[in-house]
């Protein structure tokens, strides 16, 4: 285990580089020290600065943002759960996100503000209205286990339905669809950062339950004679959770892995205390997701690959390895 | 001061568990809860912890009502320890102790003095920075006695302590030291409540003793008026024979008549 004030001195210094390096490569790669100049305001080319400061300053903000949140909300949901394989596509937010935006694309009116607000809204609608199925369906079913299943059976309609609107689609429409289903930081700009901007403040209310995310790992049970009130931490949790992951899905896409894989590095290196975990994923998240976006980039300059696939290619194989490498210490 | 089950039932999806139990915890003395599996001993302990309301009956701590109490204030003086748990997450033994401070704002350096002094005490300290999912079971049921411990560690005096099956994972000598810790505790004032399976251990650590049979209490009080051979009989359908050692007695169960016979010496290493 590494001392937890260590690892984040060590995470804020790699997030920095990771910015830094980030802002560096592209379709147009520039000198890091071209960019640090144009960062702290001295004189440089503008087109230089345009690209820095209007195209990937944005989008790094972004996938700092996005990252940082998918994986917090993957924490907590690990926590919720006492289940270090949930994901929070598990309570269906991502689906009922990808679902919306998929209808909204194949049947959406096409207008100007349409491209702009319409998906990400519509995303977002559809990834509340998911969770929500979820819960009640799980308050239905009385345990735990029932939600979890509710949420596979939702997953999987809100899936088919997206595979219903791409096959009533258009063409054009059946590639926006399909980027969209794939995740990317293509859109990033400021208005989108602004709205991401909403996300720290949702991880830091997640913050502040990591004592009693600690107590629920104990089990309900032993979470209420401790105190708290375990079906009112339970809603207040998961509505956090469902915003950080529906804005960051309406805004880039469905992005996978990261909430499943970064709370599981963490918990291996820091332990599993949730006043760790919790800012420790979310750095953790940051820094992956930015390395990803570079990557992805990097390797198809200038054009790019969709986020997404590199996340899923990258993490599905390294997930199977931690399975296999740490046999009972996942816990699971 | 008493944590109390007042003709207290509970009936769920037309079963009735529990039918006219009354409960009486007070400071200072330790009840032990025996009875068949399916009893109601669990359900017993959960009217009394507050996780279930009774359906008939009433509950009830220091006079009010147990319905009446926060949550919050219950975790203060009610420490519970389940009987089985589901940590499954990689937390250090000293995280998992701290837990039990969660429901007191006394601050870090009080808080960790409890978990030193209570890790010390449950044989926690050559551990206390393993992780707890790589412990045996029985390490893990003292980690989890002692995160009990921890909660109510500053207030025993007027603290209520429900064990559901505290030394079913133990060894015999953590068993004996754990059940002298419940005695010393009850004398420093907190009122305990402890599930047990073995009679012998109820009938030595226990002030009070009731007796379980499908959801009423069968027979109640001084252990030696509760455990008779016929009560045994009629609460566990065992035959058994009371046999003297030294000051006290042993219950040793005797199936069938020939074994009997051959226990004539009786064994002498039980607990």
């Amino acid at each position: 285990m590494v001392e937890p004030r260590a690892a984040f001195i060590i995470l804020i210094c790699l997030l920095l580089a990771a910015a830094l390096f980030s802002m560096a490569v592209g379709s147009v790669s520039l000198p890091v020290l071209e960019v640090a100049r144009i960062l702290v305001n001295m004189e440089s080319e503008p087109i230089a600065r345009t690209i820095v400061l209007d195209i990937r300053l944005p989008r790094i903000l972004l996938a700092v943002l996005v990252g940082g949140g998918t994986a917090t909300a993957g924490a907590v949901i690990q926590g919720l759960f006492r289940n270090p394989l949930a994901d929070p596509a598990l309570i269906g937010v991502s689906s009922g996100a990808a679902l919306f935006a998929a209808g909204f694309l194949v049947f959406g009116v096409e207008t100007k503000w349409a491209a702009s607000l319409g998906v990400p809204g519509s995303a977002f609608i559809g990834g509340l209205i998911a969770t929500w199925l979820v819960l009640e369906v799980g308050r239905r079913g009385g345990t735990m286990s029932s939600m979890l299943l509710a949420g596979i059976a939702i997953n999987a309609i809100a899936i088919a339905g997206v595979g219903l609107f791409s096959y009533l689609s258009t063409d054009v429409q059946l590639r926006s669809v399909a980027f969209w289903a794939l995740g990317s930081f293509n859109g990033a700009d400021w208005s989108a950062v602004m709205i991401a901007a909403v996300i720290p403040v949702v991880v830091l209310l997640l913050f502040r339950e990591s004592r009693n995310l600690n107590a629920i790992t104990l089990g309900d049970q032993e979470a209420g004679h401790l105190g708290i009130s375990v079906s009112r931490l339970r809603k207040r949790a998961i509505a956090y959770t469902a915003l950080v992951v529906g804005i960051g899905v309406s805004l880039t896409g469905v992005i996978a892995f990261v909430g499943l894989v970064v709370p599981h590095l963490v918990r291996m290196t820091m332990g599993s205390n949730h006043y760790v975990v919790i800012p420790g994923s979310a750095a953790l998240g940051s820094i992956l997701l930015l390395l990803a976006d570079s990557l992805s980039r990097y390797l198809l300059a200038p054009a790019e690959l969709p986020i997404g696939i590199l996340t899923s290619l990258l993490g599905g194989p390294f997930f199977i390895y931690l399975i296999v490498q740490q046999k009972g210490k996942l816990g699971i | 001061m008493s944590l109390e089950l007042d003709d207290a039932g509970f009936r769920v999806q037309g079963k009735q568990l529990l039918d006219h139990v009354d409960l009486c915890l007070e400071p200072g003395r330790v009840v032990g809860v025996i009875g068949a599996n399916g009893a109601g001993k669990t359900s017993l302990l959960k009217l009394a912890s507050a996780e279930l309301s009774p359906t008939s009956g009433e509950a009830r701590l220091d006079r009010a009502s147990l319905k009446t109490c926060t949550r919050e204030s219950l975790a203060r003086q009610i420490a519970v320890l389940p009987q089985h748990s589901m940590l499954d997450f990689p937390f250090r033994v000293d995280e998992v102790l701290h837990m039990g401070r969660i429901p007191h704002m006394t601050g870090q350096s009080v808080d960790a003095a409890i978990v030193d002094e209570v890790s010390k005490i449950m044989q926690l300290q050559a551990f206390a920075y393993r992780t707890y999912t790589t412990l045996s079971g029985g390490e893990r049921q003292r980690v989890q006695i002692g995160r009990v411990l921890c909660q109510v560690w500053d207030v025993v005096q007027g603290a209520y302590l429900l064990f559901d099956e505290p030394t079913a994972p133990l060894d015999l000598a953590h068993q004996l030291t754990f059940l002298s810790l419940v005695k010393e505790l009850a004398q420093k004032g907190a009122g305990i409540l402890l599930i047990l399976h073995d009679i012998n251990l109820a009938a030595r650590f226990a002030d009070e003793i009731i007796l379980l049979k499908e959801g009423r209490v069968l027979a109640n009080g001084q252990p030696d008026a509760v455990l008779t051979a016929d009560n045994i009989r009629a609460g566990f359908g065992v035959e058994v024979e009371l046999v003297a050692t030294g000051e006290t007695r042993l219950i040793v169960a005797s199936p069938t008549r020939r074994d009997i016979a051959e226990q004539a010496n009786p064994v002498d290493n039980s607990g």
